[in-house]
Protein backbone atom coordinates (compact mmCIF):
# COMPACT_ATOMS: atom_id res chain seq x y z
CA UNK A 1 0.00 0.00 0.00
CA UNK A 2 3.06 2.37 0.65
CA UNK A 3 4.65 1.45 -2.43
CA UNK A 4 1.69 2.28 -4.01
CA UNK A 5 1.24 5.71 -2.73
CA UNK A 6 5.16 6.30 -3.62
CA UNK A 7 5.02 5.45 -7.05
CA UNK A 8 1.80 7.31 -7.44
CA UNK A 9 3.87 9.91 -5.50
CA UNK A 10 7.09 9.58 -7.49
CA UNK A 11 4.98 9.69 -10.86
CA UNK A 12 2.58 12.96 -10.12
CA UNK A 13 5.95 15.00 -9.07
CA UNK A 14 8.99 13.47 -11.09
CA UNK A 15 9.79 15.63 -14.04
CA UNK A 16 10.16 14.12 -17.56
CA UNK A 17 13.33 14.31 -19.07
CA UNK A 18 14.35 16.44 -21.73
CA UNK A 19 15.38 15.72 -25.01
CA UNK A 20 18.28 16.72 -26.58
CA UNK A 21 16.99 19.68 -28.62
CA UNK A 22 13.82 20.40 -30.62
CA UNK A 23 12.81 18.71 -33.64
CA UNK A 24 12.48 20.83 -36.99
CA UNK A 25 8.69 21.04 -36.77
CA UNK A 26 8.66 22.03 -32.83
CA UNK A 27 11.22 24.59 -33.79
CA UNK A 28 8.84 25.77 -36.52
CA UNK A 29 5.93 26.05 -33.92
CA UNK A 30 8.02 27.72 -31.14
CA UNK A 31 9.50 30.01 -33.83
CA UNK A 32 5.88 31.19 -34.85
CA UNK A 33 4.93 32.04 -30.91
CA UNK A 34 8.28 35.11 -30.95
CA UNK A 35 7.05 38.77 -30.97
CA UNK A 36 9.77 38.44 -33.80
CA UNK A 37 7.03 37.20 -36.25
CA UNK A 38 5.01 39.73 -34.65
CA UNK A 39 3.93 42.14 -37.99
CA UNK A 40 2.66 45.70 -37.75
CA UNK A 41 -0.48 46.14 -36.85
CA UNK A 42 -2.52 45.73 -39.41
CA UNK A 43 -4.82 48.82 -41.22
CA UNK A 44 -8.11 49.66 -39.90
CA UNK A 45 -10.41 50.33 -43.04
CA UNK A 46 -12.81 51.97 -41.11
CA UNK A 47 -10.43 54.27 -39.15
CA UNK A 48 -9.10 56.55 -41.90
CA UNK A 49 -6.94 58.60 -38.92
CA UNK A 50 -5.63 54.92 -37.47
CA UNK A 51 -2.04 55.66 -38.15
CA UNK A 52 -1.73 59.76 -38.46
CA UNK A 53 0.19 61.18 -35.90
CA UNK A 54 -2.08 63.77 -34.70
CA UNK A 55 -4.59 61.55 -34.28
CA UNK A 56 -2.44 59.49 -32.30
CA UNK A 57 -1.52 62.29 -29.55
CA UNK A 58 -4.88 63.58 -29.60
CA UNK A 59 -6.33 59.86 -28.27
CA UNK A 60 -3.31 59.88 -26.06
CA UNK A 61 -4.57 62.87 -24.28
CA UNK A 62 -8.43 61.66 -24.45
CA UNK A 63 -7.19 58.28 -22.81
CA UNK A 64 -5.78 59.89 -19.82
CA UNK A 65 -8.84 62.82 -19.83
CA UNK A 66 -11.64 62.25 -16.30
CA UNK A 67 -13.48 65.14 -18.37
CA UNK A 68 -14.70 61.96 -20.44
CA UNK A 69 -17.13 60.88 -17.53
CA UNK A 70 -20.19 61.71 -15.81
CA UNK A 71 -18.63 62.62 -12.47
CA UNK A 72 -15.45 63.89 -13.85
CA UNK A 73 -13.29 60.95 -11.80
CA UNK A 74 -13.19 58.10 -14.97
CA UNK A 75 -10.76 58.08 -17.47
CA UNK A 76 -10.02 54.98 -20.37
CA UNK A 77 -7.05 54.63 -18.11
CA UNK A 78 -8.91 54.28 -14.78
CA UNK A 79 -9.49 50.42 -15.56
CA UNK A 80 -6.78 50.21 -18.23
CA UNK A 81 -3.48 51.27 -16.33
CA UNK A 82 -0.41 51.37 -18.01
CA UNK A 83 1.39 50.13 -14.81
CA UNK A 84 -1.16 47.29 -14.68
CA UNK A 85 -0.63 46.56 -19.07
CA UNK A 86 -3.63 48.14 -19.44
CA UNK A 87 -5.48 46.05 -16.87
CA UNK A 88 -6.72 47.26 -13.42
CA UNK A 89 -6.07 44.20 -11.03
CA UNK A 90 -9.93 43.23 -10.47
CA UNK A 91 -11.99 40.98 -11.11
CA UNK A 92 -14.69 42.92 -12.20
CA UNK A 93 -13.99 46.63 -13.47
CA UNK A 94 -15.20 49.60 -11.25
CA UNK A 95 -15.83 53.15 -13.17
CA UNK A 96 -18.80 55.37 -11.94
CA UNK A 97 -20.29 51.67 -10.94
CA UNK A 98 -19.42 48.21 -11.11
CA UNK A 99 -19.11 46.51 -14.33
CA UNK A 100 -19.76 42.40 -15.47
CA UNK A 101 -16.50 41.76 -16.96
CA UNK A 102 -12.91 41.71 -16.10
CA UNK A 103 -10.84 44.83 -17.67
CA UNK A 104 -8.84 43.34 -21.02
CA UNK A 105 -5.67 44.79 -21.68
CA UNK A 106 -5.36 46.81 -24.64
CA UNK A 107 -1.75 46.38 -25.70
CA UNK A 108 -2.27 43.77 -28.94
CA UNK A 109 -6.03 44.81 -29.22
CA UNK A 110 -5.23 46.32 -32.66
CA UNK A 111 -4.48 43.17 -34.14
CA UNK A 112 -7.73 41.53 -33.29
CA UNK A 113 -10.33 41.59 -35.40
CA UNK A 114 -13.07 41.54 -32.93
CA UNK A 115 -13.14 42.99 -29.50
CA UNK A 116 -14.95 42.94 -26.34
CA UNK A 117 -15.12 39.41 -24.34
CA UNK A 118 -18.23 38.68 -26.43
CA UNK A 119 -17.00 40.25 -29.67
CA UNK A 120 -19.60 42.69 -29.81
CA UNK A 121 -17.43 45.50 -31.69
CA UNK A 122 -15.34 44.58 -34.90
CA UNK A 123 -13.20 47.47 -34.48
CA UNK A 124 -10.71 49.16 -31.95
CA UNK A 125 -12.32 52.76 -32.66
CA UNK A 126 -16.23 51.62 -32.48
CA UNK A 127 -15.14 49.83 -29.26
CA UNK A 128 -13.42 52.63 -27.44
CA UNK A 129 -17.15 54.23 -27.91
CA UNK A 130 -19.07 51.72 -25.45
CA UNK A 131 -17.63 52.24 -22.42
CA UNK A 132 -17.67 56.28 -22.37
CA UNK A 133 -21.00 56.13 -22.69
CA UNK A 134 -21.80 52.94 -20.07
CA UNK A 135 -23.38 54.11 -17.46
CA UNK A 136 -21.43 51.94 -14.91
CA UNK A 137 -18.01 52.28 -16.87
CA UNK A 138 -17.59 56.48 -17.94
CA UNK A 139 -21.26 57.03 -17.59
CA UNK A 140 -21.00 60.51 -20.10
CA UNK A 141 -22.87 60.69 -23.33
CA UNK A 142 -22.18 62.07 -26.86
CA UNK A 143 -23.28 65.17 -26.72
CA UNK A 144 -21.10 66.48 -23.61
CA UNK A 145 -18.41 64.96 -25.47
CA UNK A 146 -19.60 66.88 -28.42
CA UNK A 147 -19.57 69.84 -26.34
CA UNK A 148 -15.92 69.24 -24.30
CA UNK A 149 -14.50 68.98 -28.05
CA UNK A 150 -16.38 72.19 -29.22
CA UNK A 151 -15.42 73.78 -26.10
CA UNK A 152 -11.81 72.98 -24.98
CA UNK A 153 -9.50 75.06 -27.30
CA UNK A 154 -6.48 72.90 -27.26
CA UNK A 155 -8.68 69.63 -28.03
CA UNK A 156 -10.76 72.14 -30.72
CA UNK A 157 -8.37 73.13 -32.86
CA UNK A 158 -6.40 69.13 -33.19
CA UNK A 159 -9.89 68.17 -33.86
CA UNK A 160 -9.85 70.25 -36.49
CA UNK A 161 -6.89 69.25 -37.81
CA UNK A 162 -7.32 65.76 -38.24
CA UNK A 163 -10.66 65.32 -39.61
CA UNK A 164 -10.82 67.78 -41.78
CA UNK A 165 -14.51 66.86 -42.39
CA UNK A 166 -16.65 69.41 -44.60
CA UNK A 167 -17.27 72.62 -42.33
CA UNK A 168 -16.23 70.61 -39.56
CA UNK A 169 -15.44 73.91 -37.49
CA UNK A 170 -19.28 75.33 -37.98
CA UNK A 171 -20.47 72.26 -37.23
CA UNK A 172 -18.22 72.00 -33.95
CA UNK A 173 -18.65 75.23 -32.65
CA UNK A 174 -22.58 75.06 -32.71
CA UNK A 175 -22.64 72.00 -30.11
CA UNK A 176 -20.59 74.58 -27.27
CA UNK A 177 -24.32 75.65 -26.80
CA UNK A 178 -24.99 73.34 -24.22
CA UNK A 179 -28.81 75.01 -23.92
CA UNK A 180 -29.86 74.03 -27.16
CA UNK A 181 -27.84 70.72 -26.89
CA UNK A 182 -28.13 69.26 -23.42
CA UNK A 183 -26.77 65.58 -22.21
CA UNK A 184 -28.44 63.22 -25.11
CA UNK A 185 -27.93 60.02 -26.10
CA UNK A 186 -29.70 57.00 -27.58
CA UNK A 187 -27.87 55.06 -25.02
CA UNK A 188 -28.37 57.40 -21.50
CA UNK A 189 -30.92 57.89 -18.58
CA UNK A 190 -34.45 58.34 -20.01
CA UNK A 191 -33.80 62.02 -19.24
CA UNK A 192 -30.84 61.73 -21.95
CA UNK A 193 -33.03 59.64 -24.49
CA UNK A 194 -35.51 62.47 -24.10
CA UNK A 195 -33.55 64.78 -25.25
CA UNK A 196 -31.77 63.02 -27.90
CA UNK A 197 -35.06 62.01 -29.66
CA UNK A 198 -35.67 65.60 -29.36
CA UNK A 199 -32.41 66.71 -31.38
CA UNK A 200 -32.90 66.85 -35.44
CA UNK A 201 -31.85 63.99 -37.22
CA UNK A 202 -28.84 66.03 -38.52
CA UNK A 203 -27.87 67.75 -35.62
CA UNK A 204 -28.12 63.62 -34.32
CA UNK A 205 -25.71 62.62 -37.31
CA UNK A 206 -23.62 65.39 -36.67
CA UNK A 207 -22.98 64.38 -33.08
CA UNK A 208 -22.34 61.01 -33.81
CA UNK A 209 -19.54 61.52 -36.49
CA UNK A 210 -17.73 63.79 -33.86
CA UNK A 211 -18.12 60.91 -31.19
CA UNK A 212 -17.04 58.31 -33.53
CA UNK A 213 -14.26 60.77 -34.15
CA UNK A 214 -13.11 60.41 -30.45
CA UNK A 215 -13.27 56.45 -30.69
CA UNK A 216 -11.00 56.70 -33.88
CA UNK A 217 -8.30 59.09 -32.16
CA UNK A 218 -8.21 56.79 -29.16
CA UNK A 219 -7.91 53.72 -31.37
CA UNK A 220 -4.82 55.33 -33.26
CA UNK A 221 -3.40 56.04 -30.00
CA UNK A 222 -4.34 52.24 -28.80
CA UNK A 223 -2.78 50.87 -31.99
CA UNK A 224 0.86 52.62 -30.80
CA UNK A 225 0.85 50.77 -27.73
CA UNK A 226 3.96 48.08 -27.52
CA UNK A 227 4.56 44.50 -26.96
CA UNK A 228 7.51 43.90 -24.94
CA UNK A 229 9.64 41.12 -25.46
CA UNK A 230 10.09 38.58 -22.48
CA UNK A 231 12.40 35.85 -21.79
CA UNK A 232 10.83 33.69 -23.65
CA UNK A 233 11.55 35.64 -27.04
CA UNK A 234 14.86 36.22 -26.05
CA UNK A 235 15.06 32.03 -25.70
CA UNK A 236 13.54 31.94 -29.54
CA UNK A 237 16.15 34.07 -30.65
CA UNK A 238 18.74 32.54 -29.44
CA UNK A 239 17.41 29.58 -31.03
CA UNK A 240 17.27 31.08 -33.91
CA UNK A 241 20.82 31.39 -34.02
CA UNK A 242 21.97 27.93 -32.61
CA UNK A 243 19.15 25.43 -33.55
CA UNK A 244 20.45 22.43 -31.98
CA UNK A 245 20.30 24.74 -28.29
CA UNK A 246 18.11 22.85 -26.01
CA UNK A 247 19.04 24.44 -22.19
CA UNK A 248 20.22 27.83 -21.35
CA UNK A 249 19.98 30.65 -18.97
CA UNK A 250 17.09 32.22 -20.10
CA UNK A 251 14.87 29.93 -19.34
CA UNK A 252 14.52 27.36 -16.45
CA UNK A 253 14.20 23.39 -17.07
CA UNK A 254 11.07 23.99 -15.83
CA UNK A 255 9.98 26.68 -18.72
CA UNK A 256 11.36 24.53 -21.28
CA UNK A 257 9.26 21.60 -20.61
CA UNK A 258 6.56 23.55 -19.92
CA UNK A 259 6.95 24.93 -23.61
CA UNK A 260 7.03 21.41 -24.35
CA UNK A 261 3.52 20.79 -22.70
CA UNK A 262 2.24 23.96 -24.23
CA UNK A 263 2.41 22.81 -27.67
CA UNK A 264 1.74 19.33 -26.87
CA UNK A 265 0.13 17.48 -24.11
CA UNK A 266 -1.60 20.56 -22.94
CA UNK A 267 -3.04 21.49 -26.32
CA UNK A 268 -2.93 25.40 -24.80
CA UNK A 269 -1.55 26.20 -28.58
CA UNK A 270 -4.63 25.49 -29.98
CA UNK A 271 -6.15 28.79 -29.32
CA UNK A 272 -3.09 30.54 -27.65
CA UNK A 273 -1.41 30.68 -31.09
CA UNK A 274 0.96 33.18 -32.72
CA UNK A 275 3.04 35.72 -31.38
CA UNK A 276 0.13 37.40 -29.04
CA UNK A 277 -0.59 33.42 -27.81
CA UNK A 278 -4.13 34.32 -29.05
CA UNK A 279 -6.18 33.21 -32.22
CA UNK A 280 -8.84 36.19 -30.96
CA UNK A 281 -11.65 33.74 -32.09
CA UNK A 282 -14.37 32.58 -29.30
CA UNK A 283 -14.06 29.36 -27.60
CA UNK A 284 -16.83 28.04 -24.83
CA UNK A 285 -14.19 26.29 -22.20
CA UNK A 286 -17.41 25.57 -19.21
CA UNK A 287 -15.70 28.82 -17.38
CA UNK A 288 -18.52 28.89 -14.45
CA UNK A 289 -20.44 32.45 -13.93
CA UNK A 290 -19.68 34.05 -10.72
CA UNK A 291 -22.33 32.91 -7.47
CA UNK A 292 -25.59 33.71 -8.57
CA UNK A 293 -24.78 35.45 -11.95
CA UNK A 294 -26.48 34.00 -14.95
CA UNK A 295 -24.15 32.19 -17.39
CA UNK A 296 -22.72 34.68 -20.49
CA UNK A 297 -24.44 34.37 -23.36
CA UNK A 298 -21.09 35.24 -24.81
CA UNK A 299 -20.42 35.90 -28.72
CA UNK A 300 -23.77 34.34 -29.88
CA UNK A 301 -25.23 37.57 -28.33
CA UNK A 302 -21.90 39.28 -29.34
CA UNK A 303 -22.24 38.63 -32.51
CA UNK A 304 -26.37 39.86 -32.85
CA UNK A 305 -25.02 43.08 -30.96
CA UNK A 306 -21.85 43.72 -33.61
CA UNK A 307 -24.52 43.43 -36.70
CA UNK A 308 -26.79 45.80 -35.14
CA UNK A 309 -24.66 48.29 -34.10
CA UNK A 310 -24.58 51.63 -35.90
CA UNK A 311 -20.76 51.89 -35.20
CA UNK A 312 -19.70 48.82 -37.35
CA UNK A 313 -17.55 48.63 -40.30
CA UNK A 314 -20.70 48.95 -42.91
CA UNK A 315 -22.17 51.36 -40.76
CA UNK A 316 -22.57 55.11 -42.04
CA UNK A 317 -19.62 56.42 -39.51
CA UNK A 318 -17.12 53.40 -40.57
CA UNK A 319 -14.42 54.86 -43.67
CA UNK A 320 -14.21 51.15 -45.43
CA UNK A 321 -16.06 50.51 -48.20
CA UNK A 322 -18.42 47.48 -47.98
CA UNK A 323 -16.18 45.04 -49.01
CA UNK A 324 -13.33 45.63 -46.90
CA UNK A 325 -15.51 44.50 -44.03
CA UNK A 326 -14.82 40.91 -44.16
CA UNK A 327 -15.19 40.03 -40.43
CA UNK A 328 -18.36 41.27 -39.87
CA UNK A 329 -20.03 40.16 -43.71
CA UNK A 330 -18.21 36.45 -42.82
CA UNK A 331 -19.02 35.93 -38.87
CA UNK A 332 -20.64 33.32 -37.56
CA UNK A 333 -22.55 33.19 -34.85
CA UNK A 334 -25.51 31.21 -33.97
CA UNK A 335 -25.88 28.44 -30.89
CA UNK A 336 -22.32 26.97 -31.83
CA UNK A 337 -21.36 30.49 -29.93
CA UNK A 338 -23.16 30.29 -26.83
CA UNK A 339 -21.01 31.14 -23.88
CA UNK A 340 -18.49 31.24 -26.10
CA UNK A 341 -15.54 34.45 -24.82
CA UNK A 342 -12.88 35.24 -27.03
CA UNK A 343 -9.74 33.95 -26.41
CA UNK A 344 -7.39 36.14 -24.00
CA UNK A 345 -3.57 36.62 -25.30
CA UNK A 346 -1.00 34.97 -22.63
CA UNK A 347 1.65 37.55 -22.71
CA UNK A 348 2.13 39.51 -19.18
CA UNK A 349 -0.01 37.36 -17.28
CA UNK A 350 1.60 38.61 -14.04
CA UNK A 351 -0.13 41.97 -14.19
CA UNK A 352 -3.16 40.77 -15.56
CA UNK A 353 -4.52 39.13 -12.75
CA UNK A 354 -7.74 37.92 -11.91
CA UNK A 355 -8.32 35.57 -15.50
CA UNK A 356 -11.22 35.22 -17.47
CA UNK A 357 -14.39 37.10 -18.58
CA UNK A 358 -15.74 37.82 -15.25
CA UNK A 359 -12.27 37.48 -13.34
CA UNK A 360 -13.47 34.46 -12.19
CA UNK A 361 -10.11 32.31 -11.79
CA UNK A 362 -7.61 34.27 -8.89
CA UNK A 363 -4.77 32.90 -10.01
CA UNK A 364 -2.76 30.97 -12.76
CA UNK A 365 -2.87 27.59 -11.03
CA UNK A 366 -6.40 28.05 -10.88
CA UNK A 367 -6.72 28.60 -14.69
CA UNK A 368 -4.70 25.12 -15.35
CA UNK A 369 -6.73 23.61 -13.13
CA UNK A 370 -9.40 24.31 -15.17
CA UNK A 371 -8.46 22.98 -18.45
CA UNK A 372 -6.88 20.31 -17.02
CA UNK A 373 -10.22 19.35 -15.58
CA UNK A 374 -12.85 20.12 -18.60
CA UNK A 375 -15.78 20.10 -16.86
CA UNK A 376 -19.48 20.25 -18.64
CA UNK A 377 -20.17 23.28 -19.74
CA UNK A 378 -23.43 24.89 -18.30
CA UNK A 379 -24.90 26.79 -21.33
CA UNK A 380 -22.94 25.16 -24.27
CA UNK A 381 -20.69 23.04 -24.61
CA UNK A 382 -17.00 22.62 -23.83
CA UNK A 383 -14.46 22.53 -26.90
CA UNK A 384 -11.62 21.87 -23.84
CA UNK A 385 -11.00 18.22 -22.87
CA UNK A 386 -9.34 17.20 -19.95
CA UNK A 387 -5.37 16.65 -19.85
CA UNK A 388 -4.42 14.75 -17.32
CA UNK A 389 -1.63 16.34 -16.18
CA UNK A 390 -0.02 15.46 -13.76
CA UNK A 391 1.54 18.30 -10.65
CA UNK A 392 4.70 18.17 -12.03
CA UNK A 393 3.10 18.66 -15.34
CA UNK A 394 1.10 21.88 -14.14
CA UNK A 395 4.59 22.91 -12.31
CA UNK A 396 6.47 23.60 -15.68
CA UNK A 397 3.26 24.60 -17.48
CA UNK A 398 3.15 27.61 -14.96
CA UNK A 399 6.74 28.28 -15.59
CA UNK A 400 6.42 28.97 -18.76
CA UNK A 401 3.91 31.02 -19.03
CA UNK A 402 5.71 33.12 -15.96
CA UNK A 403 8.47 33.22 -19.09
CA UNK A 404 6.09 35.31 -21.22
CA UNK A 405 6.30 38.37 -18.81
CA UNK A 406 7.98 41.52 -20.27
CA UNK A 407 8.82 44.73 -18.77
CA UNK A 408 5.92 46.83 -18.22
CA UNK A 409 7.98 49.65 -18.26
CA UNK A 410 6.32 51.91 -20.88
CA UNK A 411 7.62 54.76 -22.89
CA UNK A 412 7.53 57.74 -20.75
CA UNK A 413 5.32 59.49 -23.43
CA UNK A 414 2.63 56.32 -23.34
CA UNK A 415 2.14 56.72 -19.63
CA UNK A 416 2.40 60.76 -19.04
CA UNK A 417 -1.18 62.01 -18.12
CA UNK A 418 -1.73 65.66 -19.46
CA UNK A 419 -2.86 67.99 -17.41
CA UNK A 420 -6.79 68.31 -18.42
CA UNK A 421 -7.15 71.90 -19.48
CA UNK A 422 -10.47 74.14 -17.59
CA UNK A 423 -13.59 73.90 -19.59
CA UNK A 424 -13.49 77.01 -21.82
CA UNK A 425 -15.89 78.96 -24.05
CA UNK A 426 -15.03 79.02 -27.60
CA UNK A 427 -12.80 82.17 -29.22
CA UNK A 428 -15.01 84.50 -31.03
CA UNK A 429 -14.22 83.65 -34.72
CA UNK B 1 -16.71 50.78 -59.52
CA UNK B 2 -14.98 49.91 -56.85
CA UNK B 3 -16.57 46.50 -56.28
CA UNK B 4 -15.79 45.80 -59.90
CA UNK B 5 -11.79 46.88 -59.49
CA UNK B 6 -11.87 44.44 -56.82
CA UNK B 7 -13.10 41.29 -58.38
CA UNK B 8 -10.89 42.37 -61.05
CA UNK B 9 -8.00 42.50 -58.52
CA UNK B 10 -8.77 39.24 -57.64
CA UNK B 11 -8.76 37.30 -60.96
CA UNK B 12 -5.46 38.95 -61.20
CA UNK B 13 -4.50 37.47 -58.17
CA UNK B 14 -6.02 34.12 -59.23
CA UNK B 15 -4.20 33.97 -62.03
CA UNK B 16 -0.94 35.05 -60.62
CA UNK B 17 -0.87 32.34 -57.63
CA UNK B 18 -0.44 29.52 -59.69
CA UNK B 19 1.56 28.16 -56.64
CA UNK B 20 -1.48 28.53 -54.56
CA UNK B 21 -2.76 25.39 -52.37
CA UNK B 22 -4.91 23.09 -54.17
CA UNK B 23 -7.33 20.80 -53.32
CA UNK B 24 -8.56 17.95 -55.38
CA UNK B 25 -12.06 15.98 -54.70
CA UNK B 26 -15.13 14.09 -56.64
CA UNK B 27 -18.53 14.63 -55.55
CA UNK B 28 -21.32 12.05 -54.18
CA UNK B 29 -23.25 11.27 -56.87
CA UNK B 30 -20.62 11.48 -58.99
CA UNK B 31 -20.44 13.61 -61.93
CA UNK B 32 -18.55 17.11 -60.79
CA UNK B 33 -14.91 17.16 -59.71
CA UNK B 34 -13.70 19.92 -57.44
CA UNK B 35 -10.59 21.61 -56.91
CA UNK B 36 -10.11 24.39 -54.48
CA UNK B 37 -7.47 26.71 -54.99
CA UNK B 38 -5.89 29.13 -52.30
CA UNK B 39 -5.90 32.46 -52.82
CA UNK B 40 -2.72 32.98 -49.89
CA UNK B 41 -0.10 30.20 -49.75
CA UNK B 42 0.47 28.69 -47.47
CA UNK B 43 -2.91 28.48 -45.93
CA UNK B 44 -2.21 31.51 -43.06
CA UNK B 45 -3.28 30.83 -39.70
CA UNK B 46 -5.96 33.74 -38.25
CA UNK B 47 -6.08 35.28 -41.52
CA UNK B 48 -9.03 35.98 -43.12
CA UNK B 49 -9.07 34.73 -47.04
CA UNK B 50 -10.54 33.53 -50.30
CA UNK B 51 -10.49 30.31 -51.98
CA UNK B 52 -11.25 29.76 -55.29
CA UNK B 53 -13.97 26.81 -55.91
CA UNK B 54 -13.67 25.10 -59.61
CA UNK B 55 -16.09 22.81 -60.77
CA UNK B 56 -15.13 20.51 -63.50
CA UNK B 57 -17.98 18.93 -65.46
CA UNK B 58 -18.39 16.48 -68.24
CA UNK B 59 -21.99 17.52 -69.02
CA UNK B 60 -22.61 21.28 -70.60
CA UNK B 61 -23.92 22.31 -67.20
CA UNK B 62 -24.71 26.23 -66.87
CA UNK B 63 -22.12 26.95 -64.38
CA UNK B 64 -23.24 30.36 -63.45
CA UNK B 65 -26.47 29.31 -62.13
CA UNK B 66 -24.65 26.89 -59.57
CA UNK B 67 -25.77 27.03 -55.91
CA UNK B 68 -22.99 26.49 -53.62
CA UNK B 69 -22.66 26.47 -50.09
CA UNK B 70 -19.55 25.74 -47.61
CA UNK B 71 -19.09 24.47 -44.38
CA UNK B 72 -16.90 22.59 -42.02
CA UNK B 73 -14.93 22.48 -39.29
CA UNK B 74 -12.59 20.33 -36.65
CA UNK B 75 -13.77 17.22 -36.21
CA UNK B 76 -11.18 16.34 -33.37
CA UNK B 77 -12.24 19.63 -31.05
CA UNK B 78 -15.77 19.07 -32.10
CA UNK B 79 -16.41 22.38 -33.63
CA UNK B 80 -17.61 23.78 -36.96
CA UNK B 81 -15.58 26.72 -39.46
CA UNK B 82 -14.44 29.95 -37.31
CA UNK B 83 -16.33 31.83 -39.80
CA UNK B 84 -18.95 31.54 -42.51
CA UNK B 85 -17.80 31.45 -46.12
CA UNK B 86 -19.56 32.63 -48.82
CA UNK B 87 -19.44 32.44 -52.83
CA UNK B 88 -19.41 35.37 -53.49
CA UNK B 89 -19.31 35.75 -57.51
CA UNK B 90 -18.68 33.87 -60.17
CA UNK B 91 -15.24 33.90 -62.35
CA UNK B 92 -16.50 32.43 -65.22
CA UNK B 93 -15.43 28.83 -66.71
CA UNK B 94 -16.72 27.43 -63.56
CA UNK B 95 -14.88 29.09 -61.10
CA UNK B 96 -16.58 31.00 -58.21
CA UNK B 97 -14.81 33.42 -55.57
CA UNK B 98 -15.06 31.67 -52.09
CA UNK B 99 -14.95 34.45 -49.30
CA UNK B 100 -14.74 34.53 -45.96
CA UNK B 101 -12.35 31.83 -44.55
CA UNK B 102 -10.28 31.88 -41.84
CA UNK B 103 -8.54 28.63 -39.97
CA UNK B 104 -7.88 29.72 -36.34
CA UNK B 105 -6.04 26.79 -35.00
CA UNK B 106 -3.64 24.21 -36.31
CA UNK B 107 -4.88 20.95 -36.98
CA UNK B 108 -6.85 19.24 -39.46
CA UNK B 109 -9.65 20.87 -41.44
CA UNK B 110 -13.02 19.39 -42.68
CA UNK B 111 -14.61 21.87 -45.75
CA UNK B 112 -17.86 20.24 -46.88
CA UNK B 113 -19.40 21.69 -50.04
CA UNK B 114 -23.06 21.37 -51.37
CA UNK B 115 -23.71 22.39 -54.70
CA UNK B 116 -26.78 22.64 -56.61
CA UNK B 117 -26.50 22.52 -60.38
CA UNK B 118 -28.77 21.72 -63.51
CA UNK B 119 -31.57 20.57 -60.34
CA UNK B 120 -29.26 18.12 -59.35
CA UNK B 121 -27.60 18.08 -55.97
CA UNK B 122 -24.08 17.30 -54.65
CA UNK B 123 -21.35 16.80 -52.02
CA UNK B 124 -18.35 16.89 -51.63
CA UNK B 125 -15.35 17.08 -48.82
CA UNK B 126 -12.27 18.19 -48.73
CA UNK B 127 -9.65 17.71 -45.84
CA UNK B 128 -6.85 19.86 -44.85
CA UNK B 129 -4.20 20.59 -42.10
CA UNK B 130 -3.32 23.77 -41.15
Amino acid sequence: MISAASAFAAWQYLPAPLPQQWTAAELATLQSLSLQQLPPPPPDPGNKVADHPLAIEFGRQLFFDTRLSSNNAVSCASCHQPERYFTDGRALAVGIGSADRNSMGLAGAAYSPWLFWDGRKDSLWSQALEPLENPVEHGANRTQLARLVAQDHHYRDQYLAIFEAESAQTVLDQFADETRFPDASPNGSAEQQLAWAAIREEDQHHINRIFSNLGKALAAWQRTLPVMPSAFDEYAAQLTKNPELQQNTLLTRDAISGLRLFMGKAQCINCHNGPLFTNNAFHNTAVLSAPGVPPAAGRSQGLRLAQADVFNCLGPYSDADPAQCQELRFARGGDEMIGAQRTGSLRNLAYTAPYMHAGQLATLDAVIEHYNRARVAVIGHNEAKPLALRAVEKRQLKAFLDSLNGPVALPLSLTLSPTPSPKQEPEPR
Amino acid sequence: MFKNCFYLSVLLICSLHTNAQTLHTGTQPEGLQIVLHSQVSPVPLNQMHSWVIEIQSTTDAIMDDAVIRVSGGMPAHNHGLATNPQVTHYLGEGRFLLEGVRFHMAGVWILQLQIQLDNRHYTAQLELTI
